[in-house]
């Protein structure tokens, strides 16, 4: 380990790649290969079971070029017979899609806003849950085991019953569209950005997700930055939050996949359509007695096709970052 | 180093107020890193709670401002409420059959995923599709999958004349459960697999050669050095896995509507009823409390269980 | 977790019990709801400029031609037209008036209009009513106008409505060699017998589990029988007749399409379109639907109205309806935007003038022309003077019925008889009355 001696130094992570996991290490010995016969016998296992596990999605993507008529025919398509771009152009509100009623088109802003929300809510979440995970894995303070507890707690309340009162909250925040200084007389954060937003910038499953990993941090390591005379705050800016690098990549994804997929809240709170976001727009589509399926496929191959991207090229580092150290409080 | 660096328990000592306060004021920044995730957490879900909490002593229709306070009547109703039972009892069916097989398929296709194979990446993206899959369209895609009809599974099912009458998958008293459980494995091995993949990596190499040099075979290092070593891992997986499935909501309501004749209402699905179909709040809240009392104990158990089998 | 520690917990949070102080106040609304409208002559549009927001599931582009034709009219009111999907439209709006935030008006479902007004929630429009040159109760076909008050007054303007009726398929019909359409219960039966063909998966009758309660309603009215006593306060449908209607419901089980039971007539007519089911009971909405989503099967299937029981024609009838809430700032304008929407000319409009609809006016006089315009309604209008709104103005009614459809639910699934089904509900039903 270096001993860091000035505390600018601290902030370039001049520290070799401690890591906490000895992977890194062992790497090379991992170049073993395996006899033929075993791995025959892993792709025998493996290519089937992926293929049930991909089917639907396959289907999914499939159906979203298919027309109406032909989505749920019998015996199924797996190859649209005629194809059309009808469900996409629909659900983006350009072109002009035939065969789909003249109400039920989506808009590309829903998108737009989803991507913002989303975003914004993994930003911020990432920042405020490191924090508070950085002082429960690395702090001695009084308090702090009992406050984990009521975070991890929280986890174990559906969010059925939560709904109108953070209904109620929201609504009473203070100062905005037009409430007073006590939260009365106007809106609040009810129909905007922030009440899309905010309510999500903290979670007990992400906290708990980083603070486990940051136990695996050496304690030595920051008390030598200490040493060096580094505030707390830049300790934990640059050395801890560079070596949860893949843990934070790990918890975004859930994050983003979690703000992107969120359906209820929005509901509840946005009337405007111009807040609206995919999953909102998406389920306006299924109108009573009327859903127009290629369109709601369109829209769900669209919202997820960002994720595989992004899991396919960090799938390494992904997994490394759920390299968990027990889960022993 | 994985499990070497546990937290330490601090508060063990009984100590003095004074002190705490001293102590208080030495780590006051520890309460300034807190501060905004804490207030964030207390005004969004921390509050939800309490105000949940006073529900459940309270009559509230939602639609009329007045909230009688009815004492433990709600406590009391729930206890002799069958149509609970029922659930807890669904809940705990479901439970019991998606989380066992998710994290054993999930270890199965990790073990096989850590060798050194080609496409390993490609793979492991298939595998993790489903949790990136949105909930709603998944839901809609497997309620078709399972009709009895014109759905893939009854389509291949005859085919290859496994069967001779179709399934009714979702419309049986006793496939629907088994359905919405395979579709939960379905949706779940993915993120089983990749938190094991990671407790995989995180074995040193040094044991499975020493293991080798004492003439160990690959079925007695998978059972005496990979399954112990991953215990921290089953146990995370067992205890994020039970608190998320104790609240399976979106696949039952798009999936079977509780249905048939109530043997998929699960606990989740009669709560959101309760405050919203019946406008009974107040009871809804106090059923919430009850889940999460059995959840909580549910919890501690697995966490005392396994510190006893580590001791 | 030891006491201490939880002490300690409360503690950390302690300052957010100052908040639930602020919120438990709000959401209160006045108990001005009766006194709205009072006065004489037309109301008056607004002087200043307001907004009016209306919520519902069907913001087309017809409504969006309406929204636009008042504000012509009507230049100082701008109507918002707010989107939310049908399933979760209730959620929505019950979590909006208990924190005070409802739109000034909605569509709703006739079936929740006596039961928000019992909860305070609707504004009671019988000033405005009286008021009026455009909404004439008296024009209200009955089945439409029962649900829609409650204590005496009106709560909600019928907007559109539908019957349920009997949709056969023709082509199944005339290969199993029966001419007409069933007019008696024994006709139906032994239709279904005829038209079940297992091996052809062919079913003579559709039936749903989810469901369940709905479509046996029109049963137990033709049976003569009633969910509740006159006064309300006591069950009814265990009574001799209901259980002759029960049986005779669950004895239809065995000529349903089995895969379905479990499902809803939304879904369920896949079953019709694929020649499953030969029979279908459902509203006149079910026409549209299968012109718009099964185009194939046109002119293989024909409506017709329910059979007959011992107490005659009898049917249920749904819809929608116009309320204005008491959250409203804006009682007159708001009372401007659903008068203009209720007026004949507009309902016609939104109902059989549409393109696709079929739904039918809940106006007497409206019907001739609704006939006239779409033929293929007539089934479902001559079923309107048939009609029984199968809501009961009871805020616990809704818990019941849950109960009733639990119970004839297992009785499709054989885990009891269908007199036990309603004992067993009828049961469960007393209590909650009582409770």
């Amino acid at each position: 380990m270096t001993t860091t001696h000035d505390a600018s130094e601290v902030e370039v992570p001049a520290v070799p790649p401690i890591t906490p996991q000895p992977r890194r290490l062992s790497k090379p010995k991992r170049r073993r290969r395996l006899p033929t016969w075993g791995r025959v016998a892993c792709y025998v296992i493996l290519v089937p079971g992926a293929l049930l596990f991909v089917a639907p999605f396959a289907w999914l993507v499939s159906a979203s070029f298919q027309q109406m008529g032909d989505i749920f025919s019998y015996p199924p398509h797996w190859i649209p017979p005629n194809p059309t771009l009808d469900g996409y152009k629909g659900f983006l509100g350009i072109g002009h899609p035939t065969g789909l009623n003249a109400d039920a088109t989506g808009d590309w802003h829903w998108f737009a806003n989803s991507a913002f929300v989303a975003t914004t809510v993994t930003v911020l979440q990432l920042f405020f849950n490191s924090l508070s995970a950085y002082v429960f894995a690395k702090r001695k303070f009084p308090g702090r085991d009992a406050i984990f507890m009521v975070f991890l707690a929280t986890m174990m309340i559906p969010g059925q019953v939560t709904l109108v009162p953070n209904y109620l909250v929201l609504k009473h925040i203070p100062l905005f569209n037009g409430n007073d200084i006590f939260g009365n007389g106007g809106h609040g954060w009810l129909d905007s950005y922030w009440g899309l937003i905010m309510p999500g910038t903290v979670s007990a499953f992400g906290i708990f997700l980083l603070r486990q990993y940051m136990l695996s941090i050496p304690d030595d390591l920051l008390d030598a930055a200490r040493i060096d005379g580094a505030s707390e705050f830049r300790i934990f800016w640059s050395v801890v939050l560079p070596l949860c690098t893949p843990a934070l990549a790990a918890t975004a994804i859930f994050t983003f996949q979690g703000a992107w997929e969120d359906f209820l809240w929005p509901l509840i709170i946005i009337n405007d359509p111009g807040h609206y976001t995919a999953p909102l727009g998406l389920a306006l589509f299924v109108v009573k007695h009327n859903t127009s399926w290629n369109l709601l496929f369109a829209g769900s191959v669209i919202s997820t096709l960002p994720m595989v991207v992004v899991f396919m090229i960090f799938q390494r580092r992904f997994v490394q970052g759920i390299a968990l150290t027990g889960v022993k409080g | 180093m994985a499990t070497a660096t546990l937290p330490r328990r601090i508060n063990s000592r009984k100590r003095g107020v004074r002190y705490k306060f001293r102590q208080m004021g030495r780590e006051w920044n520890a309460y300034l890193f807190l501060a905004p995730g804490l207030i964030l957490f207390s005004v969004f879900t921390v509050f939800a709670l309490i105000y949940a909490f006073y529900l459940t002593f309270h009559e509230w229709n939602i639609l009329q401002p007045a909230k009688p306070f009815v004492g433990l009547q709600n406590y009391r109703d729930m206890i002799h409420d069958q149509q609970f039972k029922q659930s807890v009892i669904n809940t705990a069916y479901f439970t019991g059959g998606s989380i066992p097989l998710t994290m054993a398929i999930g270890l199965g296709v990790a073990l096989l995923l850590n060798q050194p194979l080609r496409f390993r990446g490609l793979f492991r993206t298939m595998y993790f599709l489903p949790v990136v899959t949105p909930f709603v369209a998944s839901a809609i895609l497997w309620k078709w999958l399972y009709n009895g009809d014109y759905g893939l599974f009854n389509f291949y099912l005859l085919k290859v004349h496994l069967i001779q009458q179709p399934l009714l998958f979702l419309s049986s008293k006793n496939l629907a459960m088994p359905s919405v459980i395979l579709m939960a494995i379905w949706g779940g091995v993915g993120f089983s697999m990749v938190v094991y993949l990671a407790g995989l990596q995180s074995i040193p190499e040094e044991l499975y050669e020493a293991a080798k040099i004492d003439g160990a075979n690959a079925f007695s290092r998978l059972r005496y050095i990979t399954i112990p070593m991953l215990a921290p891992t089953t146990l995370f997986l067992l205890v994020i896995g039970i608190i998320g499935s104790f609240q399976i909501f979106t696949q039952i309501f798009v999936m079977t509507g509780g249905g048939p004749v109530g043997r998929t209402t699960t606990v989740v699905y009669y709560i959101y009823q309760s405050a919203f179909t019946y406008y009974e709040m107040g009871y809804a809240s106090t059923l919430a409390y009850g889940l999460f009392v059995l959840l909580f104990a549910v919890t501690l158990l697995q966490l005392q269980l396994y510190r006893r089998a580590d001791a | 977790m030891k006491s201490p520690k939880l002490r300690r917990a409360l503690l950390a949070i302690g300052p957010v019990l100052g908040l639930l102080a602020v919120a438990s106040c709000g959401g209160g609304s006045s108990s001005t709801n009766t006194d709205a409208g009072k006065g004489s002559g037309t109301v008056a549009a607004p002087k200043k400029p307001v907004t009016i927001t209306f919520q519902s599931w069907v913001n087309n582009d017809q409504m969006k031609k309406f929204a636009a034709d008042f504000h012509k009219k009507n230049p100082t009111i701008t109507i918002k037209l707010e989107n939310v999907n049908a399933d979760s439209a209730g959620t929505k709006l019950t979590t909006q008036i208990a924190a005070g935030e409802a739109p000034d008006t909605a569509y709703l479902d006739l079936g929740d209009v006596a039961d928000f007004a019992s909860r305070q929630a609707l504004v009671n429009l019988d000033n405005y009513i009286g008021r009026s040159t455009v909404v004439k109760p008296a024009d209200f076909i009955p089945a439409f106008k029962t649900p829609v008050t409650y204590n005496n007054s009106i709560w909600g303007l019928p907007f559109d409505g539908e019957t349920t009726g009997l949709f056969y398929r023709t082509d199944l019909f005339k290969a199993a060699g029966i001419k007409s359409p069933p007019k008696t219960w024994s006709e139906f039966y032994n239709d279904a017998k005829k038209l079940t063909i297992p091996s052809k998966k062919q079913y003579g009758f559709a039936l749903f589990a989810n469901e369940a309660y709905y479509y046996w309603y029109p049963w137990l009215y033709q049976a003569g029988g009633d969910l509740l006593s006159k006064d309300g306060k006591s069950i009814a449908f265990d009574s001799p007749a209901a259980q002759k209607a029960a049986e005779f419901y669950v004895s239809l089980v065995k000529f349903a399409p089995p895969d379905y039971l479990n499902s809803d007539s939304y879904t369920g007519g896949a079953a019709f379109a694929n020649g499953q089911s030969a029979m279908y009971m459902a509203g006149s909405w079910f026409a549209s639907y299968m012109d718009s989503s099964f185009p194939k099967i046109k002119g293989k299937w024909a409506t017709a109205p329910l059979p007959s029981g011992t107490a005659g024609c009898k049917t249920t009838t749904a819809g929608d309806a116009l309320v204005i809430t008491s959250n409203t700032k804006n009682a007159d304008a708001a009372w401007k935007w659903i008068e203009y929407l209720d007026s004949p000319k507009n309902v016609g409009l939104w109902t059989y003038g549409s393109k696709d609809g079929s739904e039918l006016p809940p106006l007497q006089s409206l019907l001739g022309d609704a006939v006239k315009t779409k033929p293929v309604l007539k089934g479902f209008v001559d079923l309107m003077k048939c009609g029984v709104s199968g809501t009961v103005s009871n805020p616990k009614f809704p818990k019941i019925q849950e109960a009733l459809n639990t119970e004839l639910g297992k009785a499709f699934y054989g885990d009891e008889t269908a007199k036990q089904a309603l004992a067993n509900a009828a049961q469960q039903g007393q209590q909650i009355l009582a409770h």
